[in-house]
């Protein structure tokens, strides 16, 4: 079953996205059983939506980025067989995925909710995707990734072409983990303004706001709101399902008071998950607007070549990558050994 | 098709590639542009070819059907649905093609790596690839040719500026078209091909990534490789240049990395994807060129 929110309604949509982007918070290592209990637990629990895969999204399992432990095929019926109630979602970024390679097979595995992403300012490679998604009649979600890379202004406009290109949804992913709450309650009130569809939120918590600019953004009218089990995800974590849930029920957001999650976080910290961790490395991607899911590589190479993690966050953050420049992490640090 | 003479050459699409086309036609001993069309009357790649007392039309095929007789090779920097209806046109009308646009027709040509002389002729109809699959395959097949090679990752980064509304719309075909014919002509099976778009300011040069994986790779046999098949390409397109030397990544992988800046012809340094392409271009033409007209 699919369900999508209203943009009027009072009510929030829960989107577990654990076992996509936890991944990143263990070089995509998720296993199998992993996400055959996980998404059973989530589908329980209450999410609405489970999105799986790679933590960079469907087609992204590569030397490049990161091997996933398990196959997009595998991971997706896993997951299919796992959830009963709530709608199996996928996290695509055109130019890392294909329409033909990838999405066409994720619709045969039964993938019912497909989130578009792209860089905050290129939503036109996102186009063909989401009208792709739409004849296909899935569900075609617009995602816009690391947001305070573009004015409030220009983020409008990005999101209003993949609105006028049949998104049914709109989210704000704060990638970096760099937005304020003041931000994020200005960028919310002109999209629920100037948007007719329902948006949503994807906070990670680098510089410790990920709940705050969560129940920010959904007091500003944000209706979808994304959120990892313990706050597993990139860089310092994402929102913690099993604590916004509770809030949300509190301010009659959602019907369920998340008590079951308290469960579930227990089984998932045992098993799988690791409890992120907010240190001076997440802070300095933070305020250096880097990619969350780049900690992990800046770790890896910055020992590796014996440079200061400091200077590569610093100098990757004067070179304004995005996601999916994960060559440059190893190229500045051969560059700054070069240069010392 | 007089012998002796210069190929006359029509560009049709007059975008940011049909126009920096045009200056590097124009630099070319072998080939002589002769009409450029557009779709647009206010065109400014049209504007810039009447001011260099070049014949231009605003009626797309049209312009180009009606001036067939004088052409006797086009380039076709148009898009992937119109390039069909182009190259059903010049069937059997004794006039190459090179296809600029993602849609799969036509032999791949690429500098170094495709040497059938079949191919050339003048009804060539001829396949640019893209730019990731110009910069990379020269590499990957000379390692390919020497070394065992099980997979192949390729992954582009341009700049926003430099990818048109034609590339984002076609990212689909853009990776499809680069797989094949990485597979094509590596004969490695195993292929992934990325893209990725950066918006920072000063533009970022192009940036291609290779990662290459097998049983029996060596650095230093890979670096000698890579510098002579670097060396060979700088003949045609001095601005390509290796700025990550081969590493293993992993136990049987290596990354190496070249950044590809342009000519600056009519398009900015930063855009050596664009530049890239049409160097290889016009090369193909003037392989023809000489083909037919020694």
């Amino acid at each position: 079953m699919t369900m999508m929110i209203k943009k009027d309604s009072k009510h929030v949509l829960i989107s577990d996205a654990t076992l996509r982007d936890g991944n990143h918070a263990v070089s995509h290592g998720i296993t199998e059983e992993n996400i055959r209990n996980y998404s059973g637990w989530a589908d329980s629990a209450g999410a609405d939506w489970i999105e799986v895969g790679h933590g960079n999204g469907l087609g992204a399992s590569s030397f490049h980025i990161g091997k996933a432990a398990v196959s997009d095929e595998v991971a997706l019926t896993t997951a299919r067989g796992s959830i009963k109630r709530a709608s199996l979602s996928v996290h695509v970024m055109p130019g890392i995925a294909s329409i033909g390679r990838d999405i066409n097979r994720a619709i045969d595995l039964g993938v019912e909710v497909f989130r578009i992403a792209s860089h905050c300012t290129e939503a036109n490679t996102t186009l063909r995707y989401l009208e792709y998604v739409r004849e296909q009649e899935r569900q075609a979600v617009g995602v816009l990734m690391m947001s305070h890379m573009a004015s409030a202004i220009e983020f409008l406009h990005q999101a209003k072409l993949m609105q006028d290109a049949g998104a049914e949804a709109l989210m704000l992913m704060d990638s970096a983990g760099t937005l304020s709450p003041i931000e994020i309650k200005e960028r919310f009130e002109i999209l629920q303004a100037e948007l007719e569809i329902p948006t949503g939120i994807h906070a990670h918590n680098n510089l410790g706001y990920a709940t705050a600019n969560t129940i920010v953004a959904v007091e500003a009218g944000a209706r979808i709101v994304d959120a990892c089990i313990a706050g597993f995800g990139a860089g310092a974590g994402n929102a913690q399902i099993e604590l916004v849930i509770p809030l949300l029920y509190d301010s009659n957001h959602v019907e369920f008071e998340g008590i079951e999650y308290f469960e579930v976080a227990n089984k998932a910290l045992e098993s799988f998950a690791t409890t992120p961790i907010s240190n001076s490395l997440t802070i300095a991607t933070g305020r250096a607007g880097l990619f969350s899911g780049y900690l992990k590589p800046i770790q890896r190479v910055a020992k590796e070549f014996n440079v200061s993690p400091f200077e590569l966050i610093n100098e990757l953050g004067k070179r304004k990558v995005v996601a999916g420049q994960e060559d440059m992490v190893l190229e500045v640090a051969k560059y700054l050994t070069q240069s010392e | 098709m007089e012998t002796g003479k210069r190929l006359r050459v029509a560009i049709i699409g007059s975008g940011n590639i049909g126009t920096d086309l045009l200056y590097k036609v124009r630099r070319s001993k072998h080939l002589k542009c002769t009409l450029m069309v557009g779709r647009r009357t206010d065109s400014p790649g049209l504007e810039r070819a009447n001011k260099m007392g070049i014949q231009t039309s605003p009626d797309g095929l049209e312009g180009l059907k009606a001036n067939i007789t004088n052409i006797d090779l086009v380039f076709d920097a148009t898009s992937a649905s119109e390039h069909i209806l182009i190259a059903d046109t010049l069937q059997n009308k004794n006039v190459a093609l090179i296809n600029l646009t993602p849609a799969p027709l036509g032999s791949f040509y690429i500098p170094l790596v495709t040497n059938n002389p079949k191919m050339i002729h003048a009804n060539s109809h001829l396949n640019m690839v893209t730019c990731g699959g110009q910069t990379s395959i020269p590499l990957l097949h000379i390692l390919s040719s020497n070394l065992n090679l099980h997979s192949v990752e390729v992954v582009s980064t341009i700049a926003s500026n430099s990818a048109g509304l034609a590339t984002r719309k076609n990212l689909d075909e853009y990776i499809a078209n680069t797989e094949r014919a990485i597979s094509e002509e590596t004969g490695v099976q195993e292929v992934k091909v990325m893209l990725v778009i950066n918006p920072a300011i000063p533009e970022i040069v192009m940036h291609t990534s290779m990662y290459v994986s097998g049983p029996d790779l060596v650095e230093d046999k890979a670096q000698d490789l890579i510098n002579q098949r670097i060396k060979e390409m700088n003949v045609n397109n001095p601005n390509v240049k290796l700025i990550a030397s081969p590493t293993f990544v992993s136990l049987n992988t290596i990354h190496f990395a070249v950044e590809v800046s342009g000519s600056g012809d009519y398009l900015p340094t930063y855009s050596g994807n664009l530049d890239i392409i049409n160097v290889a271009a016009i090369q193909a033409a003037e392989s023809i060129s000489k083909s037919v007209a020694p």
